[in-house]
């Protein structure tokens, strides 16, 4: 086989391999031409070459034929150390460009998706809040801390009280506070119905937003307070009695009579539900669940804190006086056939 | 570009595992001296007793796929052989080189003792 011959079939193999590697082959094939002379042997070496063609290809096919660095002198190549191999003149693959599109892309949706969440500082700005979220955080900050320390092991314990804040999909991100006892079977009674009213009053003291308010927040707000209110408070009377004076803080909540009650007296109310407006006094009262009296001329003014319950024949005037978190005064009965004072001591009930 | 180890693909497998009997021959043959492509021939006949020739394709498409695989690397030549053999190429193998070639040994001199436990080998050949 003539070296022609043999530089034609070498176009069966890959450019790369050609330009890299043609120039060695026919030299190797001169060699061999050079050395293996004679009739056999030159037979031997032109079927060694076919089969050596046919053998080769697919490997020939398999390679890369990236450049796999300079050459490397011997006196300065040390061995046992990581080596950088630079590949030159290799097209960029057309699958390069879809993943690096496809990661772009991904890279862009999850920044945009970021970007899109709500600040967690801006969360806690009344301005960015919804008004739920702005009322039940008032809610939470409403109680004097000296009343609410004083009155919370008392017997008649509250509903959980939400601490923390709200995020921005209206969970809360707070903990609820179990009340530090169980809940008497009284108690507990004749907290059921009224849960509803004690949250719509406290609303509609929440209402009344911090002056940094939008002035259309503050309106949104006051509105769902009031609509709660009415929802939930049917039973409740307004005093009309004019106001007496600058109203101690809200008294609005629960309330408990801690005096001691004589057995004769034991349908007194013991349980009450106030809701303050300004000077005007709310609510409902009564012994227990299922003997609810609503709260008739209720006035709040220069400490002092009047109110009427009545119930057929029965009336109870009460003339309270603020006294350190607690209202303390006298308890008039009065029926068809006697009229008795009874003294009395109300706590605030967590 | 700068690639970091496999310079074909960055492909976790080598392309040489198992390593085939052309490209084992040629790490042998450049065991103990650097050599062209025709010297690698020579050697792989001389150490295979003539039953192994090497031809031009096999031969360089093995060194092609050593010397991608980090197995053999391209030397510039020494002064004596650079004056002799001006345009030719020589090759050297690498300690990856090295290492395979001594695993492959050592699998096959695994196989050559069960042989000769099972009796199928006789004489001394190890």
């Amino acid at each position: 086989m003539s070296e022609k011959i043999y530089a034609c079939l070498l176009r069966l193999y890959p450019p790369a391999f050609r330009r890299r590697y043609e120039q060695e082959t026919l030299q190797l094939l001169r060699d061999r031409l050079r050395d293996e002379s004679g009739f056999i042997r030159r037979l031997r070496l032109g079927v060694d070459l076919l089969a050596d063609m046919i053998g080769a290809l697919p490997q020939a096919y398999r390679n890369s034929y990236a450049e796999v660095g300079t050459l490397t002198s011997v006196s300065h190549r040390v061995d046992n150390f990581p080596s950088f191999q630079s590949i030159r003149n290799e097209p960029i693959r057309r699958e390069t460009f879809l993943v690096a599109g496809a990661l772009t892309l991904t890279v862009l949706v999850a920044f945009g998706y970021v970007m899109e969440l709500p600040n967690p500082s801006s969360v806690r700005e009344i301005g960015n809040r919804s008004a739920i979220e702005s009322v039940l955080d008032r809610l939470n900050k409403q109680e004097p801390q000296d009343l609410s320390d004083s009155l919370r092991s008392k017997t008649f314990p509250s509903v959980p009280i939400v601490t923390g804040s709200l995020n921005s999909r209206g969970r809360s991100a707070g903990n609820l506070v179990p009340p530090p006892r169980p809940m008497p079977n009284l108690a507990a009674q004749i907290l059921q119905p009224d849960e509803q009213i004690e949250d719509a009053s406290r609303l509609a003291h929440a209402s009344s937003l911090s002056p940094s308010t939008p002035p259309s927040r503050m309106a949104a707000t006051r509105q769902t307070a009031q609509t709660l209110i009415g929802r939930v408070e049917p039973n409740v009377i307004r005093s009309r009695t004019a106001p007496l004076g600058a109203a101690p803080p809200g008294l609005s909540g629960r309330w408990t009579d801690l005096s001691a009650v004589s057995g004769q007296d034991h349908d007194s109310p013991r349980w009450f539900i106030f809701n303050q407006d300004g000077a005007e006094l709310g609510g409902r009262a009564g012994s227990d669940s299922s003997h609810q009296y609503p709260i008739m001329n209720g006035s709040v003014g220069d400490g002092l804190v009047k109110f009427e319950l009545s119930h057929r024949q029965m009336s109870f005037l009460y003339d309270l006086q603020v006294d350190r978190g607690q209202l303390r005064g006298t308890l008039v009965i009065r029926d068809a056939n006697e009229t008795r004072n009874l003294s009395v001591r109300l706590e605030r009930v967590r | 570009m700068i690639d970091y180890g496999e310079p074909k693909n960055l492909m976790p497998k080598r392309r040489l595992d198992p390593l085939p009997s052309a490209a084992f021959q040629i790490l042998l043959s450049l065991a103990e001296e650097n050599l062209h492509g025709y010297g690698i021939m020579r050697h792989v006949e001389q150490q295979t007793g003539g039953r192994m020739r090497l031809g031009p394709g096999t031969l360089y498409s093995s060194i092609q796929a050593l010397l991608e695989e980090g197995l053999i690397e391209e030397v510039e030549a020494s002064g004596a052989q650079a004056a002799a053999d001006e345009r030719r190429r020589y090759y050297r193998m690498t300690n990856a080189g090295r290492k395979v070639a001594r695993s492959e040994a050592e699998r096959l001199a695994d196989l050559l003792r069960v042989a000769r436990a099972k009796r199928i080998l006789r004489g001394d050949y190890v």
